[in-house]
């Protein structure tokens, strides 16, 4: 039994084949490559919430968050016209039932905040409240909303009927213009714009927003709140939001962690089969490998991304149990190749030598097939991953396969629903494709990395 | 005697690899007239194989001729354009029966498809040119029948035959034989030597018989060359170098071989063939040679003159 | 006449496997297939009994009655109320005889009878185009590319196409067809470019008539086949980057496998040119190698991408009606997601077939070892 240091595969030593893989362009890449997978896996398990994916799918999470904003790095790029998402907030703890805070905040964008929000956590049933607020504009002009009805944690302030009559008020009483708010659109941006020669535009300056809360059941009063004023921007985070307001910046980077596990726990499994068949077939012959061809044979003829989406329909698969049967459904061309190397070995003039001499086939199996199957095997489970994640991905396309939790090509599924192509969302289309592509790519580079281990001819 | 028909005067050929520098051939010379054969000795990794692609101008991608000329019938070859040398010499004065023939049969094509490609290429109509296959078929003893079979289906004597029939039906000048018989069995062996005797007798060719077996090369051989490290050791006629070796290498290698008749002792020559990219200095041998001297070590013996025509490269004889 | 025996012997041993095939696809889907099988029959029986009713007016208790009677024995017919073993063979007949029954959603489809059989035929041409033209045009780009970076071995060319090659087989091709609409057919638009491409479909909306029902006619008018071809443009497009690679980076490295073999170096030595040694030294061997080396990424990258491709640019094939049966109807569309099953499954094996019989026909060596 030989000892590990000296364990030879294809010829070479554990520690050979790793210099020899460092040492080359390839290696190096695919090295940095998997750190930067490996990173952001960890990462994303580490700084994301055990729940994320529930709170992923619970859009009331979401709602203060700009919707369809393109990351906040844009405005570098395009000489900061956008206003970002701005959020103040101030604990409290007090027994008694008003309390007033004060916010500044200096509008430099020529893009307006869309929306405000008034957050109180936590917030119960039973107790409701009512806000007013005044802004004082850089004009010198000063607006005054409300009363609001805050029953719930967030309250949009924008779009109620109240809101969009004060501030219609208040162009007609200081501008004498007539503004009409859409149907459905916020009157917020409004309040950070004037008239100028008789058209809108932003009025940039500081502004004093005075925020003044009351408890509706004086005898409880307030009690200790976090309560919170967002300003909802029109740019946010590193990878802007989507239509619902999901920060992408986390959907993308939950999905490396679970591509990764799926992807690789695939490779595996079919590897496996693929060995098992091929081994059994090419060292048996005889009737083991007529039944175990046709079998082969039989499983090369499925279609295994049309089947999967059958199946995903009928049994509505989540993304494990489909990676399984996509598993059982694509060794083949794999078992093939085994199957055709194993009878190369078998035939081989130095096992006529070994049986000669009395070893059992176990022990030919094992001392070496093995060896000879082990570098190929390898190369299998690094260029399998990619495909898996591939046809993932594309289940995940039509909604299929999923998991509790947002995967890359779930998120391309909800942009297509929603028409983010036509739009020009780029933000929303292109980075899940392209994290797609550089996880696969990792394990290509790879696999072509170790192919001049597995294949002596093409060591130069 | 006139022109020589080949002369290689100073070949050296280096290969450039992961590992180094590779100085396959250093300064090879000799003659070769017609009908005559030269049996090129030498270990494995001696360069042996490396002259025969040097002639035919097949060296690999990472190989390179570094010096030195290939002058067949007057013209030095290695000057000519790859077309033109392609066009006029390769399959026409000179063909070549490479190592390992059993790999040298396209799998996909069938014999007779394989064997009339030089001759179409040179204008003889089809139908003619299989016949000229099928009658070089019947030179080496092969069946008509092996031109319809594809390489597989022939056994390893068939397979070096067809080569053998390919290589004369072109009524090539010069057949370059590399080791054509070293995954053969004893007796296809004979019946193969037998046969490149009579096709030499019969189409007046003339050989550069390249093996690693002496008592073979002494069945064929009118010259020996004995290669060492990729450097001439001794080159001179058959009778004189197997009965009267006068390099210590070639001296090693003749009490080496078993021989039948008398009851010699068996030696062998302590060491292993040097690596070609960092060879020993000086003599190449110096070594492994039980006649080291000091100016062994120091400096490369040139190719001395001998009075019976013999060529050595020694300080013994300086 | 050996070969053409094998090759027979070869066709039937697939068609086997294909009837084995479908038997088990029959069986796993029996359950949802029985299902459209009854909504048939109930849609069938009730404008029966409405027909009936013309002639022969009656109480609607007494149409009730009718339609349960009849219904029953349509369910009898079919097997329906058969046990499992045997319904699979009823439903296997079914398949095999065009019986697919009618969409849950015709008006989804533009083929206003909702017959399922309609539906995918209207839609094979479309995927017949892309997906054989696509794959014949990109195997044969990408094969030449692949052998001249072989030859071209340790140039900047190969070193490129190596890494172009081994990344395509990473990259989603539906993504790039998405990418592909963003920036020629958005972008363009945003830019008022005179020249744009269109967000999808086959053809122009208003040729969709005789494309679906007289497809023949409409490559015979200059007019429809224009617009088929400008609609062809970003999908082939699409195509072409994905797949190229792939092929390219199989015959690169299998004509390098084949390069350094004794055959190649002797075919040079028999004085053959550069030409002739490429062609029939390198290239012939390589061919089965080629193929059988594809073997591997079937299952996934060739169909299914394709599949998805054509729902991203709309474009009017069996992955544009699944896209529709799946996401695009409130409820799974089940009739046409088995059938569309069905029919991908037969092209699929289909061109397994070809790729097998054409191994076969180009490897000698391999028609010994099985044959």
């Amino acid at each position: 039994m030989a000892k590990v240091s000296e364990l030879r595969i294809a010829g070479m030593t554990l520690g050979e084949i790793t210099k020899i893989y460092v040492s080359s362009t390839l290696g190096k890449v695919s090295i940095a490559l998997f750190v930067i997978l490996i990173g952001a896996s960890i990462y994303a398990a580490v700084t994301l919430p055990p729940n994320f994916g529930s709170l992923w799918n619970n859009p009331l999470y979401w709602q203060i968050y700009p919707k369809d904003a393109p990351p906040a790095w844009v405005n570098y790029l395009s000489g900061n016209g956008y206003a970002p998402q701005v959020m103040f907030g101030r604990e409290v703890s007090t027994q008694g039932s008003t309390v007033r805070f004060s916010f500044e905040v200096d509008n430099e964008y020529s893009v307006p905040w869309r929306d405000l929000y008034i957050v109180i956590k936590p917030m119960s049933g039973s107790s409701t409240f009512t806000a007013y607020l005044s802004i004082r504009r850089p004009d010198g002009y000063v607006i005054t909303i409300g009363p609001l009805l805050i029953s719930s944690m967030y309250t949009e302030v924008g779009t109620t009927q109240q809101v969009e009559s004060q501030v219609i008020q208040f162009y007609l009483a200081k501008y004498g213009y007539m503004l009409t708010v859409p149907q459905g659109l916020s009157a917020v941006p409004y309040i950070f714009s004037t008239v100028s020669s008789g058209s809108l535009k932003p009025l940039k300056g500081i502004y004093v927003i005075n925020l003044t809360l009351i408890a509706n059941n004086p005898s409880k009063g307030i009690g200790n709140r976090l309560i919170s004023l967002v300003l909802e921007g029109n740019v946010y985070g590193l990878m802007g939001t989507d239509a619902v307001g999901h920060d992408l910046w986390l959907g993308l980077l939950a999905g490396f962690p679970l591509s990764l596990e799926v992807g690789v726990v695939y490779a595996l499994i079919s590897t496996a089969i693929a060995i098992a068949v091929g081994l059994a077939a090419g060292f048996m012959g005889g009737v083991v490998d007529e039944v175990l061809t046709r079998l082969t044979d039989f499983v090369i003829l499925i279609p295994a991304f049309v089947i999967l989406v059958v199946l995903s329909v009928l049994l509505r698969l989540n993304i494990w149990q489909a990676m399984l049967y996509l598993a059982i459904l694509s060794w083949g061309g794999a078992a093939r190749i085994i199957r055709s190397i194993t009878m190369q070995i078998r035939t081989a003039a130095y096992i006529e030598l070994a049986k000669v001499g009395g070893a059992s086939n176990l022990w030919i199996l094992r001392n070496h097939a093995l060896p000879q199957i082990l570098p190929y095997a390898l190369y299998l489970i690094v260029v399998g991953v990619p495909g898996a994640i591939l046809t993932l991905a594309g289940l995940n396309f039509l909604n299929l396969a999923g998991a509790n939790y947002p995967t890359w090509g779930n998120i391309l599924y909800y942009a297509e629903q929603y028409g983010a192509l036509e739009s020009g969302m780029w933000w929303w289309v292109v980075p899940p494709g392209l994290l797609i592509v550089l996880v696969a790519v990792t394990f290509i580079v790879t696999a072509l990395a170790i192919e001049p281990i597995v294949n002596p001819r093409l060591r130069r | 005697m006139g022109v020589p028909l080949l002369e290689v005067r100073n070949l050296s050929v280096n290969y450039t690899t992961m590992r180094g520098v590779v100085k396959a051939l250093d300064r090879v010379s000799f003659d070769l007239d017609e009908n005559e054969t030269i049996a090129v000795v030498g270990e494995t990794g001696s360069g042996k194989s490396t002259i025969a692609k040097a002639i035919v101008r097949v060296l690999e991608e990472n190989a390179r001729i570094t010096g030195g000329e290939v002058i067949f019938e007057g013209v030095d070859v290695l000057k000519l354009s790859e077309e033109e040398f392609r066009r006029s010499y390769r399959w026409v004065k000179v063909a070549m029966v490479p190592q390992g023939s059993m790999n040298s049969l396209n799998p996909v094509l069938r014999v007779v498809d394989q064997m009339i490609e030089p001759l179409v290429l040179r204008g003889v109509p089809k139908v003619d040119a299989i016949k000229i296959a099928g009658e070089a078929l019947e030179s080496v003893g092969l069946p008509k029948d092996t031109l319809n079979r594809y390489p597989h289906q022939l056994s390893g004597g068939m397979k070096q035959r067809v080569i053998i029939a390919m290589a004369i039906q072109a009524r090539p000048k010069l057949v370059i034989l590399d080791e054509p018989t070293s995954a053969l069995d004893v007796m296809t062996q004979a019946n193969i030597m037998n046969l490149l005797k009579r096709l030499k007798r019969e189409f007046k060719l003339s050989y550069i018989f390249i093996t690693h077996d002496l008592a073979l090369a002494s069945e064929l051989a009118d010259k020996v060359l004995v290669l060492y490290a990729g450097r001439v050791a001794e080159l001179g006629s058959a009778d004189l170098v197997y009965t009267d070796p006068k390099h210590p290498y070639t001296q090693g290698l003749m009490t080496s071989v078993p021989t039948l008749r008398e009851d010699k002792k068996l030696s062998f020559i302590p060491g292993e063939v040097p690596s070609l990219i960092n060879p020993p200095s000086g003599c190449r041998f110096h070594p492994r040679c039980p006649y080291v001297m000091d100016i062994c070590r120091r400096e490369d013996p040139p190719m001395i003159d001998l009075k019976d025509g013999r060529k050595v490269a020694c300080w013994l004889y300086h | 006449m050996s070969m053409l025996r094998g090759i027979a012997l070869r066709i039937i041993n697939l068609t086997v496997i294909l009837l084995v095939v479908l038997i088990v696809i029959a069986a796993v889907l029996s359950g949802p297939a029985s299902q459209v099988l009854k909504d048939t029959i109930q849609r069938e029986t009730s404008e029966m009994v409405t027909t009936i009713m013309l002639h022969h007016p009656m109480t609607p208790a007494q149409a009730e009655q009718l339609k349960q009677t009849i219904i029953k024995q349509l369910e009898n017919a079919y097997g329906l109320n058969k046990p499992v073993y045997i319904r699979v063979f009823y439903v296997l007949f079914n398949i095999l005889s065009f019986n697919w029954g009618f969409s849950y959603y015709p008006d989804a489809y533009g083929v206003p009878s909702g017959s399922v059989v309609s539906i995918i035929m209207f839609a094979l041409p479309g995927t017949i185009i892309l997906d054989t033209l696509g794959i014949l045009l990109s195997a044969l780009i990408g094969i030449e590319l692949g052998l001249r970076a072989a030859l071209k071995y340790g140039s900047l060319y190969d070193r490129a196409i190596t890494y172009y090659g081994a990344v395509d087989s990473g990259i989603p091709q539906w993504w790039v067809g998405i990418l592909m609409i963003l920036v020629f057919a958005v972008y363009l638009r945003l830019i008022h470019s005179p020249i744009v491409f269109p967000y999808g479909g086959i053809v122009d909306p208003q040729y969709y008539n005789v494309w679906l029902y007289d497809t023949a006619k409409a490559f015979i008018n200059p007019k429809i086949l224009a617009s088929l071809l400008y609609h062809m443009v970003l999908p082939m497009l699409t195509v072409f980057i994905v797949n190229i690679g792939g092929w390219a980076y199989f015959a690169r490295s299998v004509v390098l496998n084949i390069i350094r073999e004794d055959y190649v170096t002797f075919a040079r030595v028999k004085g053959l040119p550069q030409g002739q040694v490429v062609s029939r030294y390198i290239m012939r061997p390589a061919m089965p190698a080629i193929l059988t080396s594809i073997f591997i990424s079937i299952p996934f990258i060739i169909f299914g991408g394709f599949l998805l491709t054509e729902a991203v640019f709309q474009w009017w094939g069996l992955g544009y009606v699944l896209n529709i049966a799946i996401v695009g109807v409130p409820t799974p569309d089940m009739p046409v997601i088995l059938a569309d099953t069905y029919m991908s499954t037969l092209l699929y094996i289909v061109l397994v077939f070809i790729l097998e019989i054409l191994i076969y026909y180009i490897d000698p060596r391999i028609r010994e070892s099985q044959g």
